[in-house]
Formats: C-alpha cells, sequence, structure tokens
C-alpha cells in the first residue's frame, strides 16, 4: 500500500485522514475538537490516568483513551455523545470528590484546569457526601508551594522530573484513596528545572512559593517576553498587576522548544 | 420604592432579575402590606385629580402648551407617552407583549390633541392602570422555585458551598468569570413609565458584551426640547420639561 502512513477515520460524522502515528486525541485537536485532560501533556510521555479524554469508538465495547489510542483504519469516533458526557460528569465528580473546599484560598483559583473542565463538562451538583482525605504537603525547595490534598493524581510533575529534568524524585505511591505524590523519605526536589512543575500542574497543589496570596489570575495582564537569564532564549509570560510584575510563566515557542 | 428597597436589599441598583429568574423570594406580608398601599393609594390619586384636573390656573398651564402632532411624534422618535399624547396607539406591552402582559388586563389611554395636559391625563391614567395590573399580580402570583436549579447559570446556595466541591467551583466560577453567552446579538426593549427603554447586546462568544447599547426614552425626547418650546414662554418650559419626565441620569451618559 502506498499511502500507508495513512488512516481513513469518522470523527463525529466528519471524514478526515489522519496520520497512523497520531493518537485519537490529536486527531481530534486537528479537527478543533475539544477533549478535556488532565494527564495528558503535549510534551511529556502518555499516562493515561485522568480517564478524563475518554470518547467512544464503534467497535471497541468500552470508551476508550483518546490520549493513548493511536487511530486504526476505519475508526468511527464519537466524542460528543451522551455516553461521553456522562463519563466526563462521573470522572468530574470522582475528582472533585477529594478535592479540599479550597478555591477560596487556592492561589489557582481563576487559572485551574479543575475548574475550568467541572464548569464546563462536569455537573453542577455533587452527590458524594463523605469526608474527605487529607495528605501531609511535601517540601519541594524554594520555589515550590505544596498543598497535596489538592493533588488530582494526573502524574505530570512525577513524568516531568523523571523525563526531562533527569532525577526521579517523586512518584506515585499507594492506590485507591491513599494514593499520593512523593519521593524517597524527604528528598527535596533540587532540580533547575522545578519552577516547570507550578505551570505543569493543573490544580493547586503545586503553586509559587514566592506568589503565594498576592494576585488573581484575572486582575492580571500578561505579556510575552524572553528570558534574558539563560542563554537558550526561552519563552516567558510576563504578568503584571498593581503596577508592578506580580510573576513569571514559562510559555510554549514550537520553533523553539520543539527538539 | 420601600416595597421595591424589601424585595430586593438595594435602594437603587436592583440586580434583583438576573439570569435564571430573581435573586431571592419576597419577604413575607410583603403582598399584604403592597394591597394596603394600593387601596390607600387609589384614594389619594382622586384627591390628586380632584385638586388638579378641571381646575383652572393648572389647565391654564397646561392646555395647548408644547403641542406635539401626530407626525412629529413619529418624526422625532417619541415613545411611551409623548408618542400616545400625540394619538398614536402604541405600547411595547400591548403590541408586542413581553413577559406576562398578555395575560394582563388592562387599557392604554391614548391622547388627542398632543399638549401637556393631554399628557398629564394620560399619566393620571397610566397610574390607575398601573393599580389594576399591580391588583392582577397579587391575586394571580404563582407558587414555586424564584430561579432554576441549575448552577450553571445560577449560583448555588451558600449552604452548598459548605459541603459540595461542585458548588464552590460553580460559584467561584460564576462570580469570577460568569457563563458564555452564544455569539450574536439581540435587541430587547420594554415600555418603561418614561417611554421606550431598550438594550442593544453584542456577545462574541466570550463571558463579556462584546458591545452594549442602550437606549433610553429620555434622550429622545429631550432632543426634542426645542422645537416643543418655540413660540412659548420660559416659564412653560418647566411644563414641557415635566411632562417628558426627563431624568438626566438617563439622558447625560
Amino acid at each position: 500500500m502506498e499511502y500507508s502512513y495513512l488512516v481513513r477515520n469518522v470523527i463525529n460524522n466528519t471524514v478526515v485522514y489522519n496520520l497512523k502515528t497520531q493518537t485519537i486525541l490529536q486527531a481530534c485537536m486537528g479537527l478543533g475538537i475539544e477533549i478535556p485532560r488532565y494527564c495528558f501533556h503535549n510534551r511529556l510521555s502518555i499516562a493515561g490516568n485522568c480517564r478524563m479524554c475518554l470518547v467512544e469508538v464503534y467497535g471497541i465495547q468500552k470508551p476508550v483513551a483518546s490520549c493513548a489510542q493511536k487511530v486504526a483504519d476505519g475508526n468511527v469516533i464519537v466524542t460528543n455523545s451522551e455516553l461521553v458526557r456522562r463519563i466526563r460528569e462521573g470522572i468530574s465528580q470522582f475528582l472533585l470528590y477529594n478535592h479540599p473546599l479550597d478555591c477560596a484560598v487556592c492561589d489557582q483559583g481563576g487559572e485551574c484546569d479543575l475548574q475550568d473542565q467541572v464548569l464546563v463538562y462536569g455537573t453542577d451538583k455533587g452527590r458524594f457526601f463523605d469526608y474527605k482525605r487529607a495528605v501531609l504537603d511535601k517540601e519541594c525547595g524554594p520555589l515550590i508551594k505544596t498543598v497535596m490534598t489538592r493533588c488530582i493524581h494526573c502524574t505530570r510533575c512525577a513524568r516531568f522530573l523523571d523525563e526531562v529534568s533527569g532525577n526521579s524524585t517523586l512518584s506515585v505511591m499507594g492506590r485507591g484513596q491513599s494514593m499520593e505524590l512523593g519521593g524517597y523519605l524527604d528528598e527535596i526536589i533540587v532540580s533547575e528545572l522545578s519552577g516547570n512543575l507550578i505551570d505543569l500542574c493543573p490544580v493547586g497543589a503545586l503553586t509559587s512559593k514566592p506568589g503565594a496570596f498576592t494576585s488573581r489570575s484575572w486582575e492580571l495582564r500578561s505579556i510575552e517576553s524572553i528570558d534574558i537569564f539563560d542563554n537558550v532564549g526561552s519563552n516567558i509570560r510576563i504578568d503584571t498587576g498593581f503596577s508592578e510584575i506580580v510573576r513569571i510563566a514559562p510559555i510554549s515557542n514550537d520553533n523553539l522548544n520543539e527538539e | 420604592m420601600e416595597f421595591y428597597e424589601r424585595v430586593c436589599g438595594a435602594r437603587l441598583h436592583a440586580a434583583y432579575i438576573r439570569p435564571g429568574g430573581v435573586s431571592k423570594d419576597l419577604p413575607l406580608g410583603l403582598s399584604d402590606d403592597i394591597f394596603y398601599f394600593i387601596n390607600q393609594y387609589i384614594v389619594r390619586l382622586d384627591e390628586i385629580e380632584e385638586l388638579l384636573t378641571n381646575n383652572r390656573i393648572w389647565k391654564q398651564r397646561l392646555i395647548d402648551v408644547g403641542v406635539v402632532s401626530f407626525k412629529d411624534a413619529l418624526d422625532w422618535g417619541f415613545s411611551g407617552v409623548m408618542l400616545r399624547g400625540s394619538g398614536h396607539v402604541w405600547d411595547l406591552r400591548k403590541s408586542m407583549p413581553y413577559e406576562i402582559y398578555d395575560l394582563l388586563l388592562f387599557d392604554i389611554p391614548v391622547g388627542k390633541n398632543g399638549d401637556c395636559y393631554d399628557r398629564y391625563l394620560i399619566r393620571i391614567e397610566e397610574l390607575r392602570q398601573s393599580v389594576r395590573i399591580v391588583h392582577q399580580c397579587l391575586n394571580n402570583m404563582p407558587n414555586g422555585a424564584v430561579m432554576v436549579e441549575d448552577n450553571k447559570i445560577s449560583p448555588p446556595s451558600r449552604a452548598e458551598l459548605k459541603t459540595s466541591m461542585e458548588s464552590l467551583v460553580h460559584h467561584f466560577k460564576y462570580y469570577s468569570e460568569g457563563f458564555a453567552v452564544p455569539k450574536g446579538d439581540c435587541y430587547v426593549g420594554i415600555e418603561a413609565p418614561k417611554g421606550e427603554f431598550g438594550v442593544f447586546l453584542v456577545s462574541d462568544g466570550s463571558n463579556k458584551p462584546y458591545r452594549c447599547k442602550i437606549n433610553a426614552p429620555g434622550f429622545t425626547h429631550l432632543q426634542s426640547l426645542n422645537f416643543m418650546t418655540k413660540n412659548h414662554l420660559l416659564a412653560d418650559v418647566v411644563a414641557m420639561i415635566g411632562t417628558q419626565d426627563i431624568v438626566f441620569g438617563e439622558v447625560d451618559r
């Protein structure tokens, strides 16, 4: 077959040809279909553990994690069915089951993936009325403030430390209710890239320690710029508010970051 | 004003009608008090009319003052009493019924001469019709929820906030960001006491309006003051501004 690198798919009644190497999530993104996700990150390995990106594929009995599943020839994919909607609602409820009622005091409030996606994809009322678990905070160095109770176990931080910075200080321990991210005894994150964890964390578990309790995201005005403190020209976003620089966050630039 | 305050808690900026319903239920005993009030009010209205309607001085100052012809009223873009005073049968509550006005019984008084006296008579009659409307509303006030239960467009209660994470998230996002309105534009006009009051909104699909234009009746009425006062005495301006019922806050925006 000459065109063996292409496969024919039907996504939400639209016929598309995708590269064989693409995942369902990437194929949907190419069509402009938004699929909610927590654990998936463009630059990290695929974990497929948040289950937020489940979609329906005809012929496969169970819904599949679109971030981990490669497209196959003849796949008929549905992302807006009643089943998918109920899955997203269910996952949101499970994530919020153990999430503390911290929005009012959480620095992530306003730019929190969990808030945004619960608002769009979740139910408006919870069904769980149980005590929430609590998790001991970790010591993550001078930059990162941790409130580990807020963690939703997307494992982005663990994968980043493992794959990018190269020292696997954090990893997942336990399962079910006792699942938490931690390291060996009280090992401190020594990586010079640890500041990126603040940006990676989709919720308020890892937030900026110097910038704690200073501002809300909607009060700030952002300007894109280039970091002058390293010689690779990293792209950054400078957030200003109250007539001073409040924080500096990384942004992605494909010309620079793509290896 | 007192009833207004008792319902919503604020003196001027009520924010009582919100997406999904109204902010809170009527306070206890309010309907009774409104009922007592309108019964007394009808008597006061009679007293006002006794004093003014056939009063020689009152008629001297109003009849043939500030005459607006049928055509002028349309040309100047009048609405409300200014339009009806000139004999034009136009009331948005009747001609394009909104809310529950098609279920209520009331009459639209229309003038003949287009002078200040006609407009005065119309306003007095509208007060009586308003009492009639209030009466019907009191008698037919339905039971039930005052706000939709869907927390995507209405804020959850304070009590739910203490226990439910979903409610907390929706409350946070509702008050910090609001909700996104589908792309498009709309104009809605209502028959306010002073005329047609309308709001034109354009949404670009985000949580803030792309454009918001408010059409206030006072603005169109005030611009005609020049032609209305022509060949009149300075003292008549007072009567004309009075019948136009200008509020400068809505003109000067």
